[in-house]
C-alpha cells in the first residue's frame, strides 16, 4: 500500500468526470426575466420607505391623541353642568338634558324608543358622528392625504434589467411629479395637481462610481421613458440605476429619487 | 456567472449525487444570490459565498428527497495525457483508478464530500469550509481522517483480492 503522500497524489490525479454542466446562466436569466416580466418589482429607494413609515406613524399617533383631546373637551362641558352634553364614542350621539344627571351610564339605562331600538339592531339607524368621531374622521382624512402624498413616489424600472456594456435598455418611470397638489396647495378632497416635465437625471452607479446617462423629461402623466446604453467601463456584476429630480414647486425643494437594480453581464 | 456555473453545479452534484437535483439546486442558488446581491459585502470573495448558498440549497433538496446519496463517479479518460502510455501501463493504471474510485464511493457521506471538494473540485480550504459549514481547521482534520479511512478501505480491498 502506498504511503499517504502517494495516495494524496493519486487522488489529485484521478481526474473525476462529472456530468456535463448545464447552461445555468441561460436558465437563470430566463427565469429572472420571466419573473421581472410578471411582477416587475422595482427597488424602492430608502428615503421613500422612510416617508411611508413616517406617514403611517404620524397617523397612528395623531388619531388617538386628537380623539383624547376632543374627549376631554366633551368632559369639560359635562362638568359645567349646564349645556347639552354629547355622548362621546357612541354611534347614537343622543343628547341629554342638563337636569337629567349627565352621566353616560344613566343615559344608557333609560328605555330606548322601540323604533330606534330596532333600527339600531338592524344597523340602519342614521348615525350622527360624535365630536370624537368627527375628530377621528378628520385625522383619518389628514392621514390619508399624507399617505397619498407619501405614495406619490417615483418608481423606476429597467427593461431588460441586465445587459453588457454597450447594450441598449429601456427605462420606464412613473410618478415623476415636480409638484403634487395633495402634498402642497391643492384643497383637501381635490385631486392632486400634477406638475410634470421636470428634468430627471439618470445615472448608472457601481462600486462608488457614477456614470451620468443623461436627463429625461417626464411626460404629461409624470412618466419617463428613454432608451439608454449600458456605459462602457462598468464591470460585470450588480449596478444601480438611479433617477433623481427636485420637486421645484415646493419651498424648500425636495430631492426625489428612484432606483432599480441592473445586472451587468460579460461582453 | 458562466465562470462559476461549473463549480457550482459540481458542488451541488457532490452533495445531492443526482445531476438533475444538482441543476435545480445550483439554479436556485444563483437566483437567490442575484436577489440578495445587495447584502453581499463589497470586496469579499464571491465564490465562497456562492458555494455556501449552493451547498445549502443542495442539502435542502437531499433532505427533502430523504435518501442517502450514492455518488457514482467516473474517472476521466487518459486522452488528455501528452505521452501515450503503453497498453500494460494503461490497463494497470485504469485498474488502480477504478479501485480508488470504488473505495471513495464506498466511504461515508462526510468523508466522500470532503475528499471530493478538496481533491476532485480542488476547492481551497476556505471554500471547502464554506461549503461544509465548518472552520478551516475542521476541514483539515476531516480530510486527514477521510484519507485514513480511504487507505484502510484500499488495504481491505487488496487483502480480499489477495
Amino acid at each position: 500500500m502506498p504511503p499517504d503522500r502517494d495516495l494524496d497524489r493519486e487522488l489529485r490525479d484521478l481526474g473525476v468526470e462529472y456530468p456535463p454542466t448545464p447552461d445555468l446562466a441561460a436558465s437563470v436569466r430566463g427565469r429572472l426575466e420571466a419573473e421581472a416580466g410578471g411582477s416587475g418589482s422595482p427597488v424602492r429607494s430608502r428615503p421613500q420607505l422612510w416617508w411611508i413609515a413616517a406617514a403611517a406613524l404620524a397617523l397612528l399617533v395623531a388619531v388617538p391623541v386628537f380623539s383624547l383631546a376632543m374627549r376631554e373637551m366633551g368632559g369639560g362641558a359635562f362638568s359645567a353642568g349646564g349645556g347639552a352634553a354629547v355622548e362621546s364614542g357612541g354611534s347614537g350621539g343622543r343628547e341629554a338634558g342638563g337636569a337629567a344627571g349627565p352621566t353616560r351610564l344613566v343615559e344608557e339605562e333609560e328605555p330606548m324608543p322601540a323604533v330606534e331600538e330596532k333600527a339600531r339592531q338592524d344597523g340602519t339607524q342614521e348615525t350622527r358622528p360624535s365630536m370624537s368621531d368627527e375628530s377621528g374622521a378628520s385625522s383619518a382624512s389628514d392621514g390619508s392625504a399624507q399617505a397619498a402624498c407619501a405614495s406619490m413616489e417615483p418608481v423606476l424600472e429597467a427593461h431588460p434589467s441586465r445587459g453588457a456594456p454597450g447594450d441598449e435598455f429601456e427605462i420606464r418611470g412613473t410618478h415623476f411629479i415636480a409638484g403634487s397638489g395633495a402634498c402642497d396647495d391643492t384643497p383637501s378632497g381635490m385631486p392632486s395637481r400634477k406638475v410634470p416635465n421636470s428634468d430627471v437625471s439618470v445615472e448608472f452607479r457601481q462600486d462608488g462610481r457614477t456614470w451620468e446617462l443623461g436627463s429625461v423629461k417626464a411626460d404629461g402623466e409624470a412618466r419617463i421613458f428613454a432608451t439608454l446604453k449600458v456605459p462602457s467601463g462598468v464591470r460585470p456584476g450588480r449596478a444601480v440605476l438611479h433617477a433623481s429630480y427636485e420637486q421645484k414647486s415646493n419651498a424648500p425643494s425636495y430631492p426625489y429619487s428612484a432606483e432599480t437594480w441592473f445586472l451587468v453581464l460579460d461582453q | 456567472m458562466r465562470g462559476h456555473q461549473a463549480v457550482a453545479f459540481r458542488t451541488a452534484f457532490t452533495i445531492t449525487g443526482d445531476a438533475s437535483e444538482a441543476e435545480d439546486a445550483s439554479q436556485e442558488a444563483f437566483v437567490k444570490v442575484y436577489r440578495t446581491l445587495d447584502r453581499f459585502r463589497s470586496g469579499a470573495p464571491f465564490r465562497p459565498w456562492l458555494l455556501t448558498v449552493v451547498a445549502n440549497e443542495a442539502r435542502n433538496r437531499r433532505r427533502a428527497a430523504g435518501r442517502r446519496v450514492g455518488l457514482t463517479l467516473r474517472a476521466a479518460e487518459y486522452g488528455a495525457q501528452t505521452t501515450p502510455p503503453s497498453p500494460e501501463t494503461t490497463v494497470l493504471a485504469e485498474e488502480r483508478r477504478a479501485e480508488l474510485l470504488g473505495a471513495v464511493e464506498g466511504l461515508r457521506e462526510e468523508d466522500r464530500e470532503v475528499i471530493s471538494l478538496r481533491y476532485f473540485l480542488e476547492l481551497s480550504e476556505a471554500e471547502a469550509a464554506s461549503v461544509m459549514g465548518c472552520a478551516r481547521g475542521t476541514v483539515k482534520s476531516r480530510l486527514s481522517r477521510a484519507v485514513g479511512r480511504l487507505r484502510e478501505k484500499m488495504m481491505e480491498a487488496q487483502d480480499a483480492t489477495g
